[in-house]
């Protein structure tokens, strides 16, 4: 019980000469009357007549008086702000160091801005009834039809060698695509507009409120449910006592929204889902009766419930109720022949079909809006937001309508062959083509901006877009990423990723070093700094004179639409330059470094190994997303392969790989925060549930 | 020049361009108008000003942070534990006076000081366990086994990250 150094301690009285212990006496009642300073001095007079030894001696019994709880001894206000800086693992270890720290730890507003900063939304849970399992479906066997495409490959390869070699043969091409044609539809970027939650009961979870009431500062965001356990104990009822099963009204539980979050990207990293089908071949009656080209969720802002839309070769538009896995509605009548994609949002819905047509409906009263039949061929992607209505077609152009009636705008022609995929985000437009180029369009003035060519070796079947980032899906299996400011991102193919158009910079002559250093180098600031911030930020991140000039141009033009003018300034006023640039951008394209274990290897000298080969897709990649809501970090992909794969957003690095699914080639992906559902030509709707068994009634999809 | 007077009754002159980083002194400088009257400034001492006012004094004509910076503009910013060169030399000091700097940022509304204190003390705790949490601040334990086992198993779903 007694150290050594306290033994030295009391050797050191005993042994004192009685003088001195008088002396000290005498100080420690001087102690009493003294002030603070005074008897500090004195202190120190003491303790600088000892020997160094017993000095040290001193300094190491006095080191722990020291240390406090520095944390604990500030203001509540300031405490939090330390804690708002910790990752969410270490938050959860400060819970366990006492009481007082478990208190601030599980204060609201620290999960809520760890929940802001993901995207992750509370959504206040409605009383239907929850959510039942879809029916489990029975492999039925395999009896593909109309989808022989045997030669159509081979007439690709020969487009595109043709496409290369000679411009003059375009006209000869119209016919061309990609896709077959019955087939030939495209993509549905899933676009999120609902404000509510799944149908689920509040059901029994554990909710911590957050007793922290001490303080208030003006400046500090006060979670409102600390109003509820007002109790004046520091600790209330929430540590030890077990899960508090709270009823209805469920005040926001930004911990338990977090927790749900993060248990579900686990979930996502170990491909832990459950694997149910909304209709197969024949079930349930009223279901589609022949291969399904697209499909989206939506959810009714009105009643938070969310269905999904898909569109099918049969001619119909069928809505289904997730809850039930029933059939709501059926839209027929719209179309001639196959709906090839379809777009809902705003509470409407807009279908393209291989009639030509697009039409426009009106979910809530169930009926038309408008009828367009303006392209002369498949009209294979369609996409609308709040301001316009964008539609794309084998027939080669992308055609624009204006909100609120659809009066035509602009026909954007420059592609060579077909238009198999749009995208739209604000003033802008990216489409790709089978002609095996990715462009970018002024959506104000009708204007291109910009072509990007040599990412794909092959047509380009699927496009997403969130600037600054384009996501691109080809008949060539791969999947590339990159930003439009400046080309960097990463490819699954080894030639398109490790830098392309080599050559081509050489040519360009301004830079000789360039090519001379490659970038084998860790500098992952190219793709990861910029990936969280916003379009207007990431200008500066280009090489090259070119890049600066645009940041230079946008800054000048203020932040909120600097993205836009930079490009448009590229696009319109120095065109020349821009192929040269974007060779430079891409010889400064950073090569993804290898993330996962054995998931993916990738250096610098592309080198590859087996495990990277077959982690690709192996057919065309129909169907490509970023995980907006389903993660921020990932982006989605689904092939001919019959395969969904997740990615990680930064890297490249496969995340997932989804098979078992589908019997058939996948046509269509779609996500919520929560799972994935696909579809194809197997004619079944599948649901990946990551959140099984999961309360997921506050998680908005 | 501004006069601030510290609680141990000792005397500061500064620049008021340096002074005036604390908002609080700024707006009792508005308050008060053109005055020599020195500011007291009860709670803080002098070797405490004397670290605040080297911190102004470095960073002075850096612009100031808005008055309602702190929102969801601020929020993606808000991670990252960055510390400048000079500001993690400056605020390398005892838990004591780190203690005492963060008390005075917050007292005398210096935000990037009151950032910097915070941040240093994060990056303290970032990554450590509990126990060696304990040990770093000297905290006794007060939790139940109970109450412990209870959090501990309330946490096992962020296990083996």
């Amino acid at each position: 019980m007694m150290n050594a150094q306290d033994f030295f301690d009391e050797g050191y009285n005993d042994e004192e000469p009685s003088t001195s212990l008088n002396t000290k006496n005498e100080l420690l009642s001087g102690i009493s009357i003294g002030s603070e300073q005074e008897c500090e001095e004195l202190a120190y007079q003491l303790l600088a007549s000892l020997p160094r030894a017993r000095l040290a001696t001193i300094q190491r019994r006095l080191a722990p008086l020291l240390q406090f709880d520095v944390v604990g001894s500030l203001p509540a206000e300031v405490s939090l702000q330390i804690f708002s800086y910790l990752p969410f693992p270490t938050l959860l270890a400060c819970g366990l160091v006492c009481r007082r720290w478990n208190i601030l730890s599980n204060d609201q507003s620290l999960w809520k801005s760890l929940c802001d900063s993901r995207g992750w939304e509370w959504s206040q849970p409605s009383k239907f009834p929850s959510f039942s399992t879809p029916t489990s479906w029975t492999n039925d066997s395999d009896d593909d039809e109309g989808m022989g495409d045997s030669d159509e490959e081979a007439e690709e390869d020969e487009v595109a060698n043709a496409l290369t070699t000679s411009r003059e043969l375009e006209a000869a091409k119209a016919e061309l695509t990609l896709m077959h044609a019955g087939l030939d539809s495209g993509f549905a970027s899933m676009l999120f507009s609902g404000e509510a939650s799944t149908s689920t009961s509040g059901s029994s979870s554990a909710l911590r409120a957050s007793v922290f009431p001490h303080y208030a500062k003006s400046g500090t965001v006060r979670p409102r449910v600390a109003a509820r356990h007002s109790a004046p104990s520091l600790l209330g009822s929430n540590i030890g006592g077990g899960p508090s099963t709270s009823s209805l009204p469920k005040q926001p539980n930004y911990r338990l929204l977090h927790q749900t979050h993060i248990k579900i990207q686990r979930r996502i990293l170990t491909s832990s889902y459950r694997l149910s089908a909304l209709q197969t071949r024949g079930a349930p009656t009223n279901s589609h009766t022949n291969t399904i080209y697209c499909l989206q969720l939506y959810t009714y802002p009105a009643t938070g419930n969310q269905v999904l839309f898909t569109g099918s070769r049969d001619k119909t538009i069928r809505e289904w109720n997730l809850s039930t896995g029933l059939v709501e509605r059926v839209i027929g009548g719209l179309h001639l022949s196959s709906v090839l994609s379809i777009c809902v949002g705003n509470g409407m819905l807009a279908s393209a079909g291989s009639d030509r047509r697009v039409v426009v409906w009106d979910l809530v009263k169930n009926k038309v809006v408008k009828v367009i039949s303006d392209h002369e061929d498949s009209v294979l992607c369609v996409r609308f937001d709040e301001k316009r209505l964008v539609s794309c077609s084998k027939d080669r152009t992308v055609r624009t309508y204006l909100f609120p009636d659809l009066e035509p705008q602009f026909i954007l022609g420059a592609h060579r062959a077909a238009v198999n995929a749009v995208s739209i985000s604000d003033t802008l437009i990216v489409s790709g083509s089978g002609d095996r180029s990715i462009r970018l369009w002024d959506a104000q003035s009708g204007d291109l901006l910009r072509t990007f060519e040599n990412h794909h070796s092959r047509g380009i079947a699927s496009i997403d877009f969130k600037p600054p980032y384009v996501l691109s899906g080809s008949s060539d299996k791969h999947i590339r990423l990159f930003d439009i400011t400046n080309l960097r991102g990463w490819s699954t193919s080894p030639e398109y990723d490790a830098g392309i158009g080599h050559g081509l910079l050489h040519a360009h002559g301004g830079q000789p070093g360039t090519q001379a250093a490659p970038l084998p180098l860790p500098t992952a600031s190219g793709s990861g700094s910029g990936v969280a911030s916003g379009s207007g930020s990431t200008l500066g991140l280009g090489s090259g004179t070119m890049h600066t000039n645009i940041a230079a141009a946008a800054t000048s033009l203020g932040a909120t639409n600097a993205f836009d003018v930079g490009i448009g300034e590229q696009g319109s006023g120095l065109g020349g330059q821009a192929m040269v640039c974007q060779m430079c951008g891409n010889s400064g394209l950073v090569v993804a470094l290898p993330v996962g274990p054995g998931v993916r290897a990738r250096a610098g000298g592309g080198m590859y190994n087996y495990d990277y080969k077959n982690i690709l897709h192996r057919d065309l990649v129909r169907s490509v997303a970023f995980g907006f809501g389903f993660g921020e970090e990932y982006v989605l992909s689904g092939s001919y392969d019959l395969s969904i794969k997740i990615w990680d957003r930064k890297t490249g690095a496969l995340v997932a790989d989804l098979s078992g699914g589908h019997t058939g080639r996948i046509f269509c992906i779609g996500f919520d925060s929560t799972k994935i559902v696909s579809c194809g030509e197997d004619q079944r709707i599948c649901i990946w549930d990551f959140a099984h068994g999961m309360d997921t009634s506050f998680i908005q999809l | 020049m501004v006069t601030l007077v510290t609680s141990d009754n000792e005397k500061f002159t500064a620049d008021k361009e340096v002074a005036e980083r604390s908002v609080l002194i700024k707006n009792m400088l508005e308050d008060v108008g053109e005055s020599d009257q020195p500011i007291p400034l009860p709670n803080v001492s002098s070797s405490v000003l004397k670290k605040v006012l080297e911190y102004c004094e470095h960073h002075r004509g850096e612009p100031l942070p808005a008055a309602d910076a702190d929102t969801t503009q601020d929020d993606t910013r808000k991670r990252t534990t960055d510390i400048s060169e000079w500001d993690q030399k400056f605020i390398t000091v005892d838990q004591e006076m780190l203690f005492e700097i963060i008390l005075a940022a917050n007292y005398l509304d210096i935000k990037s000081l009151l950032d910097v204190g915070c941040k240093t003390v994060a990056n303290m705790i970032k990554g450590k366990t509990p126990e060696e949490i304990r040990k770093l601040f000297n905290i006794v334990n007060d939790f139940t086994p109970e109450e412990e086992a209870q959090i501990k198993k309330e946490n096992e779903w962020a296990e083996d990250r």
